[in-house]
């Protein structure tokens, strides 16, 4: 259920890769990033995407009526959407920031962790997805209470999940406190709040389908806004043919106007 | 009247189902490991290997050989899908249709 974890939205995401990318900003847990002014074109993108978001939870939400539809949206989900959406979760925050602001600040190194996130994955596919499949059971603890004890299990599979969290889910609520401090210009504290009450609602009232939707769709913002930035920063400036294109606006073009 | 889960589990269809299943996740998961381990255990003794340069620009070898190990587990998870799709969604709905 890592999908449940990685709600950033995001369009956050594309904007704070200046932030993270500066080192002097990078040290998001001292808290050191200034408080900046108002910044009304963020917020109506993040407010738009969050009302868009929380619509389909809406949605999602009328359609869940069971606990196989909460946890694995009934069945219904083809691989491909559910490719996309796992591509979703893997390219959260913690690829798209941190591996970007690791790889900038040690190079190679940094590299390193976004080939390890994903050699995990292949190896929980061929050791626990095909038993929890042939169980018909949805978590984890489920599928070790099933032939354990209830009780040990539950309390040990609870502790392994909160050691998880306190590792991964408060740094990434760190980092969203963060920018939407930076962002928006609110204190830190009501930033973190605002952030994980959006982050609790969607899981909440949408189970698997609002999940699985919004995660589709951060995965097609992420891949289509990485794919432009890959593109632009890489291709060679060039003059613009002011014949053919030139109702194209002339950063899409990757190419200089006064070059010409 | 259904198979009780002793008869199941004596069925050859069923042994074979498991075993090979078994074998197959766990050689491929072997794989995976040594692919990714090798590529560790190479940054951490030989990373001048990784900073060759290739051609005129900035690239090192290092580039393609991470970008092989990420298509190695593509290829390697679209292998073991592709035979669990196959074979073993087969042989469950054999065993299934032999217990009813």
């Amino acid at each position: 259920m890592s999908r449940f974890k990685s709600l950033v939205p995001a369009s956050l995401i594309g904007l704070a890769l200046a932030a993270v990318s500066n080192p002097v900003l990078a040290d998001a847990l001292a808290g050191q990033m200034e408080k900046q002014e108002t910044n009304w074109v963020a917020i109506g993108m993040f407010t738009a995407f969050v009302i868009f978001t929380l619509g389909i939870t809406k949605w999602a939400a009328a359609q869940t009526k069971s606990a196989a539809q909460f946890y694995s949206a009934g069945g219904g989900i083809t691989g491909f959407q559910n490719g996309l959406a796992i591509a979703g979760d893997y390219m959260s925050a913690a690829s798209f920031l941190g591996i970007s602001g690791l790889v900038y600040l040690s190079g190679y190194d940094g590299l390193i962790y976004s080939v390890g996130f994903l050699v995990g994955w292949p190896i929980v596919t061929f050791l626990i997805a095909e038993p929890l499949r042939n169980l018909g059971k949805f978590t984890f603890a489920d599928v070790a209470s099933f032939r354990f004890g209830q009780t040990p299990i539950r309390i040990l599979a609870a502790c392994g999940t909160l050691v998880t969290v306190a590792f991964y889910l408060i740094a990434q609520m760190v980092g969203a406190g963060q920018l939407i401090k930076l962002l928006f210009g609110l204190d830190y504290a009501i930033a973190v709040v605002v952030v994980g009450v959006l982050m609790i609602v969607y899981v909440t009232f949408g189970g698997m389908v609002a999940t699985t939707w919004v995660q589709i769709i951060k995965a097609c913002l992420l891949l289509a806004g990485a794919t432009f930035m890959a593109f632009i920063s890489t291709s060679a400036p060039r003059p613009c043919s002011p014949r053919r294109w030139r109702f194209i606006p002339s950063i899409w073009r990757s190419c200089r106007p006064g070059l010409w | 009247m259904a198979a009780s889960a002793l008869e199941i589990e004596k069925n050859p269809k069923f042994q074979e189902l498991v075993s090979t299943r078994k074998k197959l996740g766990w050689s491929l998961t072997l794989l995976t490991l040594v692919i990714y381990f090798g590529f560790i255990l190479l940054i951490a003794f030989d990373p001048k290997f990784l900073g060759q340069p290739i051609g005129d620009g900035v690239m090192t070898l290092g580039m393609p050989v991470g970008l092989a190990v990420i298509v190695s587990t593509f290829l390697i998870v679209g292998f073991y899908v592709s035979r669990a799709n196959a074979a073993y969604d087969e042989l469950t709905r054999q065993i299934v249709e032999e217990s009813k």
